[in-house]
């Protein structure tokens, strides 16, 4: 199973310019995923880079490389849970995150995820980042949940 | 080792991964939230590793009766049949 | 192997973010403290703007700052604190493990506290961070390990 952009953006509650899939190229639902995204120096967090700066400084922000992962789970965990479930998926743990080298504008990543264990309303996802054939980073494990929109809304005490 | 020595040490190491601890800095009957600053992500973190590791289901019902490694025991060895 | 660097003097909020890429200017402000054997002690603060053009996307119907956002906060104010070796900021490496256990909302505040170092041999240091809502409510803690990456512009081990 492939999805286009407009399949995720019917799946993801994530928006332009956090929206950060580009397509899905093979689904196993519940199981595995390889998604791709594709970094270009037209996203927004190259516009505020001061002129001149080193080549090193373009590096792809680190948090928005394991949110593009988390969203790769989110797609993989959805799918799984069936047509009628709504929500915002929130990325609430992370552990054993590696970082192994800088990605540019050019660079089309591919999150190979696999889903671990869904538990009590919990996903728990691990798998690993690549640019061509270099390994960009690696996830141990991410947990996200599922939370409808106004119990995120809604301020606890 | 008995049965109950080695469950309570395999369950020790997976209480402390999670809470970020030594096996020997958790206690036996030690509150997770009151001694360890545990909280509700952490509980569910550490059912989702009990149920992986003996193929168990626990009921979330449980969750609020698994606050120290004792209780943790308790309700796994009732839910996996341990006759430990 | 040259002897570890020391930490450098706080550069102000607003260059760290024309410094380098990112999504959005994570940090209003940041304090620095001495922290135990040439470490330091940190804490910095944000506040949820809804009109940031990421958080506009995430999400359009209910802004909340990513977890991951958080992550940006902590690594900027890192970068802030603790500033340039040999010309190159540090970078994520290692995230050992985070938690987001409160959502944060358009105009909530958040104020990381962190300790970070003291700095090894190969410029590598720790950064224990805690993350407090404007309602004093724990929203998150991170344990990571940055690092300023070696000069072929690679972050390998």
């Amino acid at each position: 199973m492939r999805l286009g952009h407009g399949e995720l953006r019917a799946l993801l509650p994530h928006r332009y310019p956090m929206l950060l899939l580009d397509r899905v190229d093979s689904v196993e639902p519940g199981v595995s995923l390889e998604a791709v995204k594709a970094v270009t120096g037209c996203e927004p967090c190259y516009r505020g880079i001061a002129e001149g700066q080193a080549p090193d400084r373009y590096a792809y922000p680190a948090s928005l490389l394991i949110e593009s992962f988390g969203q790769g789970a989110a797609v993989l965990w959805l799918l799984s849970r069936g047509p009628g479930t709504t929500g915002l998926p929130m990325f609430t743990a992370a552990r054993d995150c590696v970082l192994l080298r800088p990605v540019y504008p050019g660079d089309v990543i591919r999150h190979r995820v696999r889903l671990e264990q869904v538990v009590h309303g919990a996903a728990f996802a691990t798998g690993s980042s690549w640019v061509g054939t270099d390994q960009v980073a690696e996830f141990g494990s991410m947990m996200a949940v599922v939370r409808p929109a106004d119990a995120v809304a809604e301020r606890k005490r | 080792m008995s049965d109950r020595d080695q469950h309570m040490a395999e369950l020790r190491e997976i209480v402390a991964e999670v809470l970020e601890l030594e096996p020997e800095e958790v206690a036996d009957t030690a509150d997770f939230v009151e001694e360890y600053e545990a909280d509700s992500l952490r509980a569910i973190e550490i059912l989702a590793r009990i149920e992986k590791k003996y193929k168990v289901e626990i009921p979330q019902a449980e969750l609020n009766e698994m606050r120290s490694l004792k209780a943790v025991h308790e309700v796994v060895a009732r839910h996996a049949g341990w006759q430990d | 192997m040259t002897a570890a660097p020391a930490f450098s003097a706080t550069t102000r909020p607003v260059d760290t973010y024309e410094a380098a890429a990112a999504p959005l200017p994570a940090i209003e402000w940041v304090e620095v403290s001495a922290g135990p054997r040439g470490g330091i002690g940190l804490r910095a603060g944000t506040t949820v703007d809804p009109t940031d053009v990421y958080l506009a996307g995430h999400f359009p119907e209910l802004t909340v700052y990513p977890g991951v956002f958080t992550l940006e906060t902590i690594g900027q104010a890192v970068t802030a604190a603790v500033g340039y070796c040999a010309g190159r900021l540090p970078h994520l490496h290692l995230l050992r493990s985070a938690r987001f256990l409160a959502p944060l909302l358009a105009g909530d505040t958040l104020t990381v506290e962190a300790s970070v170092g003291p700095v090894g041999e190969d410029q590598s240091f720790d950064v224990t961070a805690r993350c407090v809502r404007g309602d004093g409510v724990h929203a998150a803690t991170v344990r990571a390990v940055y690092r300023w990456p070696s000069a072929d512009g690679g972050n390998a081990r």
